[in-house]
């Protein structure tokens, strides 16, 4: 196999790794392996890797007699139970309580206001069942008292026996008196557990307070506490931290043996788009920033190691560490270093490529190896991109094999003196292992500061090996996030970390080598979390999608794509399966990123073909409707597979005439797709029986849908794709024929929609398709006698005018279903985390130009926090690139044409007139060329303020008082429109209290607000907003049918 | 009636209607209960029934580990219950019937209702709501003409009973109307009564919402990691 560049590419054999010239081969050669493995088959890669960690029965005895030496002794010491470990055994995770306790501690150190803060104690003190759990002694109340004496220093006691029956001390500490209290107990808690976990506030109070350990033989990585950088000021200020705190241990004088310390920086907090498709900036830029930290650590002697983060920025992350490595001023220094995650299945090769990267440069380097630290987060992500496979492993034990066969490759002859390996656990058989494999003693362990004493206490004692302390130091308001996620990596019943201090727990079953445990499962992938693919499980296939942040991936798809970059389509209305040029009016169709850019040229239809069509549609519909529902599905399943077969060709279409970025496009595709899928088993729910009910007047009711007739389908440009097939595979799968018309602006993609519609196999009777303007189509579309029902998405205005059209015909009333616009706002509260926020005020108000009908329009900001807010929205909006949507690097295409520009502008105009102008980004230089609208953002005083919906990104942002709320969320239901609704609360009474006061159609709660899944989160508002029923939910498509009936006495 | 007067009777309606809403079909439906048995008609019982039992208050929606995601519904707000004024007195109550099924749909699905005074029974249904607890900005009698209930916008539906004659101008006086497009919800045939009795005519006074929520936004996912581990062999 060759890739495009003419590398030759041999398959990856692990055994070949051993192999002395393996490393000899050109790093360009060994790359190409890591990428393939990305989502590779589990089950396939597992069995590939197993052999490799397997021990023999000799290695087994030996590791098994070390483990267990280790565990009898960890449990003998009685200070092994302590600090983390001690929560750790007091909680396991799985119970609501514990999570709410982990909820406040989170988040309480934020909150700058009183109210705010006693709130959230209430919130969480006083949801939880608390009282039933008391009657099950064994664990819930245990955890709670633990909890509080763990959390106050006992300050305040939870003890049953001060006050009666235990439930009333909880009522009483929740009591509202106390409030203030319980407030200042909890803030002195979480600065005595930031005193417990966090080695120092500073790198200078860390130093110190390391010098106890170090005397024991230890020595540290520190690593600065903080969130990832999202403004160019936060990652300026993460710069000079990390350089003081590489300044401060440069100077340390402590004088006994233990090595050196060195430091840990997460490279997220040192650019704001430490991301893969910024690559020419992190290469850029990042790397300047990067090296000069890495030159000054590198001058007073301090090791640096890069840590690992999310599976899409690991590539990016290697490429970066190789330039920054290989440069002269770091080439020959030996302690710059990295951290490699075991549960990602790229982990192998990637290993084999910075052991030839060391060995050709002829120094070493420093790896933590770790198991992983975002093994949730990357399966959520995965499920939700609707990715082929997941980047990680699927099971504990198959992580932990995976650390065994790295492991195992680390400690090889091959690999020795190139790479320095630092062993990153706190499973007692993990190290054992180590050290039964080791052949030498040129590597080192690592453990977490708080956690694993007892462990590593053991093993420096008995073994000659280096053991490293990772420490965190920073504010104890940034600890909880890191303590919250060492909890949850550690905290669940069935790890390691929780079962070694559970007396309870037979030493045997801690020792078992995970090669066999692995080995014995019937199968290597976990059966309990499903691929992306079968998230809906046998219900419908879910909707494919690229990762493009991933290099092979994002070849292959790139492929797909190039040949339509040039494509010249020719499109027209499309009558009885032929397309029409005859009586049409020729339009040439532009890019509105490049007007100079030809997409293609579109017949426009006349009101004469309007006829034509409503009359093939009406002749049609007797058999279309008599189509058994199966057969009506199965086309339509047929559609979904062909929309995914020709993805190349549709995100072309989807740049080029519409304007949309690379993962926009993605995300259109994939709605179409799963609109397809999911009307089709909906039409086989509804409509496949007959329901037998007795009526009111003891009548039997026989009852069965069919379809209406004629469904006229009218549908906007700004989802040219997923809106349009939408309505129309509903009205179809209904079993009614359809004419669409897709706004002007998009006709291309409807066309070819259609031509693949009737390649699935849908009749060219059923679906009629008229291109042109809706001025002139619109009205001999909707005046006709003929049509049964209707099916809009677009403005409000439009929406009148269709229905008073529709009123005025000489018939019955119809069904109109509307999806029109919004006025959506977000809520904050002073509990949320700024930086969540930051990012998904960014994506819901400015993802595809704001050109969404969820998107954000008016954030509203707890006023105690507005002035950290607002910055970080300002800095966020200001990293944002608005340019060619064709481009991975740009986050903002153009709107779609000059009328949508202008109005845009005209709107930006007068608001700067009338309000305070918080930022805006900056457009390309070429956008003259094009529709662009620079993402701006306001302060306004009012929702008040604005007078209709600005269908671009355009931001308004309101202060609001904590005891203003309500009043808040009543200017939001005044505005009429209730679509969309995101709120940010550590709060789950304000989120519950929000949710059911504001009328909108989708409320989204600690998330972004855009991006409505089919059939996840159904889509529609309602009041100025639409009519209903939710699109993609389950009672759309009933309404684009009739029900038949015959009744018997 | 003035228009004032019908303006300050939606006023009213809208101000109870939040709390109808919130109240959840069970306890609507409990308090509507007594006025049904009183009226003795079976419709009523029929229909809340119907909708107690296959409109559950929340449905969970599957996707993505990490997100909870559920269907919900509410009221739409304020429903005019109105009909033909010239037809209602005919034909032995069949005409009740279907004012009945409007009304008791409409406030059972968490609406508030302006029921126009058509004849002598809105009369008789509006006290029996009322003695029967319902609170009195809910559910209110007025005396206005169609085309003076067709002027106000902040009605979110109207549910009407009449004539196919009728139903054509009032649909048209609707969407003259502006605001938000109100919904028409009408019986004009009174032997079957195919409306009344359809399988999707309660979901027409209802608007739905989804939920979203973040269930990882504090740092992670427990049930996750809880899987991640299970012994299945």
């Amino acid at each position: 196999m060759f890739t495009a560049t003419g590398i030759k590419i041999t398959k990856f054999q692990v055994n070949d790794i051993f192999n002395a010239d393996f490393l000899d081969q050109p790093l360009s050669q060994l790359w190409q392996h890591i990428s393939p493995l990305y989502a590779v088959d589990e089950n396939h890669w597992l069995k590939e890797l197993l052999p490799l960690a397997a021990p023999d029965d000799n290695e087994r005895k030996h590791i098994t007699q070390g483990a267990t030496r280790l565990i009898e002794k960890v449990r003998a010491d009685d200070g092994a139970i302590h600090m983390i470990d001690a929560l750790l055994l007091e909680y396991s995770l799985d119970t609501r309580e514990g999570i709410l306790l982990m909820c406040l501690a989170e988040a309480l150190m934020r909150i700058p206001d009183a109210d705010t803060a006693d709130a959230l104690i209430r919130d969480k003190l006083s949801v939880a069942d608390w009282k039933a759990h008391l009657k099950n002694s064994e664990s819930l109340f245990v955890n709670a008292s633990t909890w509080g004496l763990l959390l106050t220093g006992k300050v305040v006691s939870l003890d049953e026996n001060e006050d009666g029956t235990p439930s009333n001390v909880i009522n009483r500490l929740v009591n509202k008196m106390s409030e203030p209290v319980i407030r200042k107990v909890m803030n002195q808690a979480m600065k005595i557990m930031g005193h417990q976990f966090v080695l120092g506030r500073n790198i200078k109070e860390a130093l110190k307070r390391g010098h106890a350990s170090r005397d024991k033989g230890y020595t540290y990585s520190f690593d600065m506490l903080g969130e990832a950088a999202l403004t160019r000021q936060d990652a300026d200020k993460y710069f000079n931290d990390y350089i003081q705190a590489i300044t401060a241990v440069g100077k340390d004088t402590y004088k006994g043996k233990s090595p050196r310390p060195t430091i840990s920086i997460k490279l997220s907090a040192l650019h704001p788009r430490y991301e893969v498709s910024q690559k020419d900036r992190v290469l850029g830029e990042m790397h300047d920033k990067v090296l000069e930290l890495i030159q000054h650590a590198r001058a007073v002697n301090v090791g640096v190691t890069i840590d690992a983060e999310e599976a899409d920025r690991l590539e990016l992350s290697l490429e970066l560490f190789e330039k920054l490595y290989q440069h002269e001023t770091i080439r020959g220094w030996g302690e710059f270093g990295l951290v490699i995650q075991a549960y990602s299945k790229r982990a192998l090769p990637v290993l084999v490529w910075l052991a030839a990267l060391a060995k050709q440069q002829g120094d070493r380097i420093p790896l933590r190896l770790v198991k992983g630290a975002y093994w949730d987060s990357e399966i959520k992500n995965c499920q939700q991109r609707g990715l082929s496979n997941y980047p990680v492993y699927t099971r504990k034990e198959s992580t932990d094999t995976a650390y065994l066969a790295c492991a195992r490759f680390l400690l090889s002859e091959n690999v020795r003196g190139h790479i320095y390996p630092q062993f990153a656990s706190h499973n007692a058989h993990t190290v054992a292992s180590v050290i039964s494999m080791a052949t030498h003693n040129d590597y080192e362990f690592q453990r977490l500061h708080g956690m694993g004493d007892a462990l590593y206490n053991t093993v420096i004692k008995e073994n000659n090996v280096a053991v490293r302390i990772y420490a965190p130091v920073g504010n104890h308001k940034d600890l909880l996030p890191y303590l919250v996620r060492r909890l949850l990596e550690n905290g669940a019943n069935s790890s390691f970390v929780h079962r070694l201090v559970d007396a309870r727990c037979p030493i045997s079953e801690l020792v078992n080598h995970p090669a066999d445990v692995l080995s014995s499962r019937k199968s290597l992938a976990n059966p309990y979390i499903p691929l992306p693919s079968e998230l809906f499980g046998n219900e419908r296939k879910n909707s494919f999608g690229f990762n493009i942040e991933i290099e092979g991936e994002w070849h292959d798809f790139e492929a797909l794509i190039q040949p339509f970059m040039s494509t010249t389509w020719q499109a027209g209305p499309i009558i009885n399966a032929q397309m029409i040029s005859t009586g049409t009016t020729l339009h040439a169709v532009t890019a509105p990123y490049d007007h100079s850019h030809t997409v293609g040229q579109v017949n426009y239809a006349s009101a004469q073909h309007v006829e034509q069509a409503l009359g093939v549609a009406t002749d049609a519909f007797p058999q279309w409707s008599n189509t058994p529902v199966s057969e009506r599905a199965a086309a339509l399943e047929r559609l979904a597979d062909l929309l995914e077969a020709n993805y190349g060709e549709l995100m072309a279409l989807c740049h080029r005439e519409a304007g949309k970025t690379l993962q926009d496009s993605i995300d259109e595709i994939r709605e179409a797709v799963d609109f397809c899928r999911y009307y089709a088993v909906q039409a086989r729910l509804a409509m496949s029986d007959t329901v037998t009910l007795p009526s009111f007047d003891g009548s039997t009711m026989e009852i069965q849908r069919e379809g209406r007739g004629v469904f006229v389908c009218i549908s906007p440009w700004n989802f040219p794709l997923a809106i349009f097939l939408g309505q129309v595979t509903a009205a179809l799968a209904a079993g009614n024929t359809v004419v669409a018309k897709p706004a002007e602006q998009t006709s291309i993609i409807a066309f070819r929609a259609i031509e693949l519609m009737l390649e699935a196999g849908v009749p060219g009777g059923a679906i009629q398709l008229i291109i042109g303007e809706g001025a002139t189509l619109g009205a001999p579309l909707t005046s006709d006698n003929r049509v049964a029902g209707v099916a809009f998405t677009g403005s409000t205005n439009t929406a009148r005018v269709i229905n008073r059209t529709l009123a005025n015909r000489q018939a019955e009333p119809v069904p109109f279903i509307a999806e029109t616009g919004g006025q959506n706002a977000m809520i904050i509260d002073s509990t949320c985390l700024p930086e969540q926020v930051a990012r998904d005020v960014v994506r819901s108000a400015f993802a595809s130009a704001g050109q969404r009908c969820s998107a954000l329009r008016v954030l509203f900001v707890q006023k105690d926090i507005a002035e950290r807010i607002i910055p970080m929205l300002r800095g966020a909006m200001m990293e944002q690139v608005v340019g060619n949507p064709v481009l991975h690097k740009t986050d903002i295409g153009p709107v779609i044409d000059k009328k949508a520009q202008s109005g845009l502008q005209l709107h930006i105009d007068k608001m700067k007139q009338n309000a305070t102008l918080i930022a805006q980004a900056a457009l390309p230089a070429d956008a003259e060329n094009g529709t662009f609208i620079a993402p701006t953002a306001f302060e306004i005083s009012s929702i008040d303020q604005l007078t209709e919906e600005q269908f671009g990104p355009i931001l308004h942002v309101v202060r609001y008082k904590a005891s203003e709320l309500d009043t808040i969320i009543d200017t939001i239901n005044a505005s009429g429109f209730g679509l969309t609704l995101g709120v940010h609360t550590r709060n789950e009474t304000t989120a519950n209290h929000i949710a059911a006061r504001v009328r909108a159609g989708n409320i989204y709660i600690n998330r972004d607000q855009v991006g409505a899944v089919v059939g996840v989160q159904p889509f529609g508002g309602q009041g100025l907003s639409g009519t209903g029923p939710k699109a993609g939910g389950p009672h759309y498509l009933k309404r684009f049918t009739r029900e038949i009936r015959q009744q018997q006495a | 009636m003035t228009t004032q007067t019908l303006q300050n009777a939606i006023l009213k309606a809208g101000s109870a209607w939040e709390a109808w809403n919130a109240l959840g079909v069970t306890k609507r439906i409990e308090k509507l209960s007594k006025a049904a048995q009183q009226l003795n008609q079976p419709i009523a019982t029929w229909l809340m029934d119907r909708i107690g039992t296959t409109m559950p208050a929340a449905v969970d929606l599957p996707g993505p580990t990490g997100e909870a995601n559920s269907l919900h519904w509410s009221g739409r707000g304020i429903i005019c219950v109105c009909a033909d004024a010239n037809q209602v007195d005919l034909d032995n109550g069949v005409y009740d019937t279907a004012i009945v099924a409007q009304l008791f749909t409409a406030l059972a699905t968490g609406n508030a209702v302006i029921l126009q005074d058509t004849h002598k029974y809105t009369h008789r249904l509006h006290s029996v709501l009322l003695s029967a607890g319902i609170p009195e900005a809910l559910v209110q009698l007025v005396s206005a003409s169609l085309h003076d209930l067709t002027q106000q916008e902040a009605f979110h539906a109207y549910a009407f009973c009449g004539t196919s004659d009728t139903l054509a101008p009032l649909n048209q006086q609707l969407a003259q109307r502006g605001g938000m497009l109100a919904q028409l919800i009408s019986e004009t045939q009174f032997e079957t009564y195919p409306t009344i009795t359809s399988l999707d005519y309660p979901w027409r006074f209802v608007t739905e919402s989804t939920l979203s929520v973040n269930t990882t936004a504090v740092g992670g996912n427990a049930t996750l990691l809880e899987l991640g581990g299970k012994n299945d062999s």
